[in-house]
């Protein structure tokens, strides 16, 4: 997946470059460049941002409380480097350009990648807000609740990783039966979520006296803005599920 | 008919003028040799190097060979004076009396020129243009201007402008089908590497077939003329049919020879294979199964749970076992079969294309030299041996000295395209141009307007990541333009060449 991503990264960023070049053909013109590609380098990018926010979510369990700064920092660089891809990928989605898939489910799947990356900076940054420990007793289900949350983005970035052989097998077959499996998995891993969660903020309502309201406060939109991870990235499987050709 | 040294010994007397025009004549037929080379060739190739079937070395070379034994080897030894008999230049005797041949030659040079110069543009401008369309262009401007707009067969003149919207629709479609059916067969089965080993000698005996059948009717189709066979005659169809299915099925037992002999690589046993139902099955299984534990209680909820722990096990061991067949690497190698189908398709559309296209230069060459040399008009002219190999040197140098920069662009920018994709396109271009040939009306096509045509229709299958439409109108407006380019270029070098002569 890194080597591949590296590759991704290092494609160079032409099409409308190439006007300036002497000699082109307007037989090559004719092929725009596949969005796909240009997706799936996004999706490795969003699925860094998730990772790097992971490392901050480790050391906000192990209360480096010091070092959340400097994570959230990196987050939000991180993240500017997807929008920026993104926003690449819009310029080059011209309306002139006729695909395999509609530009419009192009462009929601690019947008519901985008904002799993704007979640994960989200996230980071609520954790700088305020120094707030996770109690003692919850820890195990803060502990399965951030990492289902993580399985599921990774989920989702699998299927965003067959987006080329989904192009090579023309949006069908079994090609598409494995899209449709790996989607299912998304669903279940986000129903996972959803039980942990209320079971964590179960947890929180139970010692609501003894937080400060300011606490009280912090975890809840912690806990909300984490549960928006999983549950883009079961829209996300949803829209690719709706480009594929089922019988 | 074929004389070595020239035609019959001149009835007139060869004056200064003759032999300018002369010289005139073989260096605007090299001219437009050349720029069909580099135009038309290219355009053929190009998905070939784009979807890494040949390298750009390689598609130079077969263009190279194919190109030059089609145009040499079978290139029509009868052409018509006029291209299609767009009018009919006897005619030109009434209006011009002694100086007819004179005229017809200074109207060769002038279409040729013109033909030349509009695919040099084009071909500068890499427009993917028509070299039929061109000379025809260029040869309705000279009789419209030399024998007038009424005595130019228009109907003749619409079919051939009619070819580049009909075409590219036709051939669109078939690749529409061709590429929905590989899709079917192979691309959307379990084990596509299996599908493509057990279709692969289907396809080659079709492919062997359907190329037998262009190269007969349309790559043979000079010697036809030349041996004064109708190749319609029911035994020539009958031999045709019999030579191609015969060469199928060699191909087919060839192929299933060779894939015998090439095992592929298999990534774990097959076998035990699951389909991809059972774990989806049995996900959605565990799903009810957790709602039922959250919302029960007691005995119901305790036995849920034993349950669903046999479940998520087994579902766990139906994941491992469930196999697709449709990584990368496996793709892959149904690509690398693709490969040597492209290949197989590519030499024979540049064979099929190098023996037509080689009279839209050498045709009014000859006829020019014939006017000359005799000092008559006529409406067929012999086409010397020289006068072939002088087409075929003009396209491969063409080919040699600008069409592999085009091929290569061309192949650069269409790396998008996968050999399948590659070989469905030159596939329904093939078919396309065989069903255009046995068609009774005749309808004239073009290598570059079918090849584009069948792009677009794999586009509209689904098998290309993005198409640039607006690029496609620039295309077809390309395309529109040829023919009143051409004739608008022909009228002009005729009037120049007609003030130097003074006729």
């Amino acid at each position: 997946m890194l080597s591949r991503a590296s590759l991704r990264t290092g494609m160079k960023a032409e099409v409308p470059g190439t006007e300036g070049r002497t000699a082109v053909s307007t037989i090559g013109k004719l092929f725009g460049r596949s969005p796909f590609n240009l997706l799936q380098r996004h999706m490795d990018q969003v699925a860094r941002c998730v990772a790097k926010m992971g490392e901050a979510l480790d050391a906000f369990e192990q209360q480096k409380f010091d070092d959340l700064p400097g994570f959230a920092r990196e987050v939000s660089r991180m993240e500017h480097e997807a929008d920026q891809i993104r926003d690449d990928i819009r310029n080059h989605l011209l309306r002139r350009f006729f695909m395999p898939v509609d530009r419009s489910q192009v462009l929601r799947i690019l947008s519901q990648q985008d904002s799993l990356a704007d979640t994960a900076e989200d996230v980071c940054v609520l954790l700088t807000m305020k120094s707030i420990r996770v109690p003692e007793d919850l820890k195990e289900s803060f502990g399965k609740f951030r990492s289902l949350s993580a399985k599921c983005v990774d989920l989702a970035a699998s299927i965003i990783d067959e987006l080329d052989e989904l192009v090579e097998t023309g949006f069908g077959g079994a090609e598409a039966e494995k899209i449709r499996s790996l989607a299912h998995q998304v669903a279940f891993a986000e129903h996972e979520v959803d039980v942990v969660e209320h079971e964590f903020v179960r947890g929180i309502y139970a010692r609501d006296t003894e937080l400060s309201p300011g606490e009280f406060h912090l975890w809840m939109r912690l806990t909300h803005t984490l549960s928006q991870l999983s549950n883009t990235a079961e829209n996300l499987a949803d829209s690719i599920t709706m480009v594929l050709d089922m019988k | 008919m074929i004389d070595l040294l020239g035609f019959a010994p001149a009835a007139v007397e060869l004056t200064g003028t003759h032999y300018v025009l002369l010289g005139l004549i073989l260096f605007t037929g090299l001219f437009a040799a050349w720029n069909i080379g580099a135009n038309d060739v290219a355009n053929a190739m190009g998905t070939s190097v784009g979807s890494g079937a040949l390298t750009l070395k390689r598609a130079v070379i077969v263009a190279a060979v194919f190109e030059f034994s089609g145009a040499v080897i079978v290139g029509s030894n009868v052409a018509e004076t006029v291209r299609k008999k767009m009018f009919d230049p006897e005619k030109l005797t009434d209006f011009y009396g002694v100086d007819a041949p004179m005229v017809l030659a200074c109207g060769m040079i002038a279409s040729l020129l013109a033909a030349g110069t509009w695919l040099m543009i084009a071909t500068w401008k890499s427009w993917p243009v028509s070299t039929t369309h061109s000379i025809v262009g260029a040869v309705v401007g000279f009789g419209c201007v030399a024998l007038g707009v009424e005595l130019v067969d228009w109907s003749k003149v619409g079919l051939i402008t009619a070819g580049w919207v009909v075409s590219p629709l036709l051939s669109g479609a078939i690749a529409y089908a061709v590429f929905t059916v590989i899709l079917k067969s192979i691309f959307y089965k379990r084990d596509p590497v299996r599908a493509a080993r057990q279709q692969a000698p289907y396809i080659v005996f079709l492919v062997l077939v359907v190329l037998c059948g262009v190269t007969a009717y349309k790559g043979l189709s000079p010697l036809w003329d030349k041996y004064d066979l109708d190749p319609f005659e029911p035994k020539a169809v009958l031999l045709t049919i019999g030579v191609a299915s015969a060469l199928g099925l060699v191909g087919f037992f060839a192929t299933k020879w060779i894939l015998s002999k090439n095992k592929p690589i298999v990534s774990g046993s097959k076998d035990q294979m699951l389909h991809a139902d059972v774990s989806r099955s049995l996900g959605k299984a565990m799903m009810h199964l957790k709602r039922v534990r959250a919302n029960t209680d007691g005995k119901l909820n305790d036995e849920s749970m034993q349950v669903l722990g046999q479940l998520e096990a087994m579902h766990k061991a139906a994941v491992e076992q469930t196999g697709y067949g449709t990584d990368s690497d496996e793709l892959k190698q149904v690509e690398k079969i693709f490969v040597y189908l492209q290949i197989l398709t590519a030499c024979f559309v540049a064979f099929a294309h190098g023996s037509n296209d080689v009279a839209n230069a050498i045709g009014p060459l000859s006829a020019g030299w014939q006017a000359l040399q005799t000092n008559t008009v006529s409406l067929k002219a012999g086409v010397p041996l020289w006068a072939l190999a002088i087409g075929g040197v003009g396209i491969v140098t063409g080919l040699a000295t600008w069409g592999w920069r085009v091929i290569k662009t061309v192949g650069e920018q269409i790396t998008e395209l996968t050999p399948s994709r590659g070989f469905c396109a030159e596939f329904a271009a093939a078919i396309t141009i065989l069903l255009a040939s046995v068609l009774p009306f005749g309808l004239p096509v073009s290598t570059t307007h079918t090849l584009v045509g069948a792009v677009l229709g794999v586009g509209f299958a689904r098998g290309i990541g993005a198409l640039n439409l607006k690029t496609m109108r620039n295309i077809f407006a390309s395309w529109a333009i040829t023919i009143p380019a051409g004739a608008l270029l022909s009228v002009v070098y005729f009037y120049i060449l007609k003030i130097c002569v003074g006729i």
